[in-house]
């Protein structure tokens, strides 16, 4: 099972030249894949010619083109779980969820996959002193990629993990990074235990502390409410969303394009993007339900109703861009201006 | 409330459009800003003796005692208050919001020390009592870099303590440093006396 690469990817970031920088999509041969629960599999992805690969912020994600040519393709994103200094290889573990990780599980070793990336987009903050690394589930292995760069950079961090017995990816590799002073890791089995535990940690943590959550939707609705009466700024609370909660249909509305002046119909249930993928215009994009920001458009005119968990509260108000997948104009049939 | 960061300083001001800000410079409040409604806790320091001071330092204890856990830190000067502060910084947790309120002298050195102790502007509120005119300030002389307690304004100018320089005050202050930044005139301290 090896995929080809598709000569007209687009290469989205011009990295380095030198090849161990590239970060547009290309070759990578499966060099291991381990199971790590009934439900997660480890696939450790290396250069076919055995070089290094770009290095990568902790936190950062690879995007993988899953079942090449086949009904099933798709580009799948899927955080690294190492610390991303001077790599040699990345490492991913798999939730089998739907065709996409289906396609992964099936990989065995020297198959070649597409990947494109590393790119950074849940990067700890600069000034942090301290990290509080909270994970449910499959969204330990950023956190994983967080604990392990903050064991190599010498900084201190505890690490919240809330999983389901039998079924926590990782847990050895967080245990054994425990065994420092400066890591501690609280675990925790049931939605209850987890509330109070986060309760908890978020009430003792010293000036400087940035906290990292990545897991399902009810465990990041916790975390913010949690941060939020305990009194923490919301510059210090970061998250990172791999579901969305299902959204409505939406209400119609157009689209003008500044470039030609065409106005796109864009009834319920069809999406921004959907409409101008329709007509041939390359928008980027990858999670479709505005989790991962990759179809960000430029807005000139237009009230929108922002409904992404990407843009901050100030872009919102903002008004210049929106998620093209899951944006719509703010009332029905109102028209949009978009600078594309 | 809108919060707006300054730049430079990263003193949080309240309800001012960031185009009305001075870069590089503090910006003071006009009257002592209320208690962050959302802080967990509270740490006020009340540095120096102004009569102004406790009043500030007073006030803002009355309105968050009733809230949140509230800690009073009093030092008169920062040499022997040097000590609680620290401690009282390395006690705080996420959620505290630091009220200081003192001259503008101790009140910047004080904020980069919070700074330094991983506090962002988000968490910083700051009243002075002597905002207007020429008064005590911490500058950093480029020439034997050091900070020293000058009187004087930023563009005007102070003899440096440490190398004796007629020293130009610029209108350019370190958030993490606290101080200003100064330089020679390229004149002596005398010729401008005599002046």
């Amino acid at each position: 099972m090896s995929a080809t690469l598709q000569p007209e990817a687009p290469v989205r970031y011009a990295a380095h030249q030198h090849a161990a920088y590239r970060t547009g999509p290309r070759l990578l041969r499966v060099a291991e894949v381990r199971a790590l629960t009934t439900e997660v599999r480890h696939v450790v992805l290396v250069d076919p010619d055995g070089g290094h690969l770009a290095p990568y912020e902790p936190g950062a994600h690879v995007v993988l083109t899953t079942d090449p040519g086949g009904p099933g393709e798709k580009r799948n994103a899927y955080s690294l779980t190492d610390d991303g200094f001077n790599p040699r290889r990345y490492a991913i573990s798999v939730l089998r969820r739907e065709q996409g990780s289906a396609w992964v599980h099936g990989l065995a070793a020297g198959d070649l996959v597409e990947v494109e990336g590393p790119r950074s987009a849940f990067a700890p903050r600069h000034d942090q002193r301290h990290a509080l690394l909270v994970a449910g589930g499959i969204g330990v292995t950023p956190v994983l990629s967080h604990a392990r760069a903050i064991v190599r950079w010498g900084g201190s961090a505890e690490v919240l993990y809330s999983y389901r017995p039998g079924h926590a990816a990782h847990l050895d590799d967080l245990r054994a990074l425990a065994e420092r002073e400066d890591v501690t890791l609280h675990e925790a089995t049931t939605v209850a235990a987890t509330a109070a535990l986060l309760a908890d940690r978020l009430a003792d943590q010293p000036l400087g502390t940035h906290a990292y959550a990545c897991g399902p939707v009810p465990l990041l609705e916790t975390y913010v409410d949690a941060a939020r009466a305990a009194g923490w700024p919301e510059h210090r609370v970061h998250l990172e969303r791999f579901t969305a909660p299902e959204l409505d249909p939406g209400v119609p509305f157009t689209a003008t394009l500044a470039s030609t002046g065409e106005r796109l119909a864009v009834p319920p249930g069809t999406s921004l993007l959907e409409a101008l993928l329709a007509t041939g215009r390359a928008v980027p994009n990858l999670c479709r339900q505005g989790v991962c920001g990759e179809c960000e458009v430029p807005v000139r005119r237009g009230a929108v109703e922002h409904r992404d968990l990407v843009l901050s509260d100030a872009a919102k108000e903002c008004g210049d861009r929106m998620l093209a997948c899951v944006s719509r104009a703010a009332r029905a049939d109102d028209d949009i201006e978009v600078d594309l | 409330m809108t919060t707006v960061e300054i730049a430079a300083t990263g003193i949080a001001a309240t309800g001012i459009a960031a185009t009305e800000v001075p870069l590089g410079l503090p910006h003071w409040p006009a009257v002592p800003e209320p208690v962050d409604p959302t802080a967990a806790t509270v740490l006020v320091l009340a540095l120096g003796g102004h009569p102004r001071t406790a009043e500030v330092a007073g006030a803002w204890v009355r309105e968050a005692e009733g809230r949140v856990p509230t800690r009073l830190v009093v030092a008169d000067d920062l040499a022997t208050g040097h000590d609680d502060v620290v401690a009282a910084l390395d006690a705080v947790r996420i959620g505290v919001r630091i009220m200081v309120v003192g001259p503008q002298h101790d009140v910047l050195l004080t904020l980069a020390r919070c700074r330094a102790h991983g506090a962002s502007g988000a968490e910083l509120r700051a009243f002075v009592v002597d905002a207007e005119g020429p008064t005590d300030l911490p500058v950093y002389c480029a020439h034997c870099r050091a900070t020293h307690r000058l009187h004087g304004e930023p563009g005007g100018t102070a003899v440096c303590t440490g190398c004796a320089r007629l020293l130009e005050i610029h209108p350019h202050h370190s958030a993490a440093r606290g101080s200003f930044l100064a330089s020679d005139t390229g004149t002596e301290p005398d010729d401008q006396v005599a002046a």
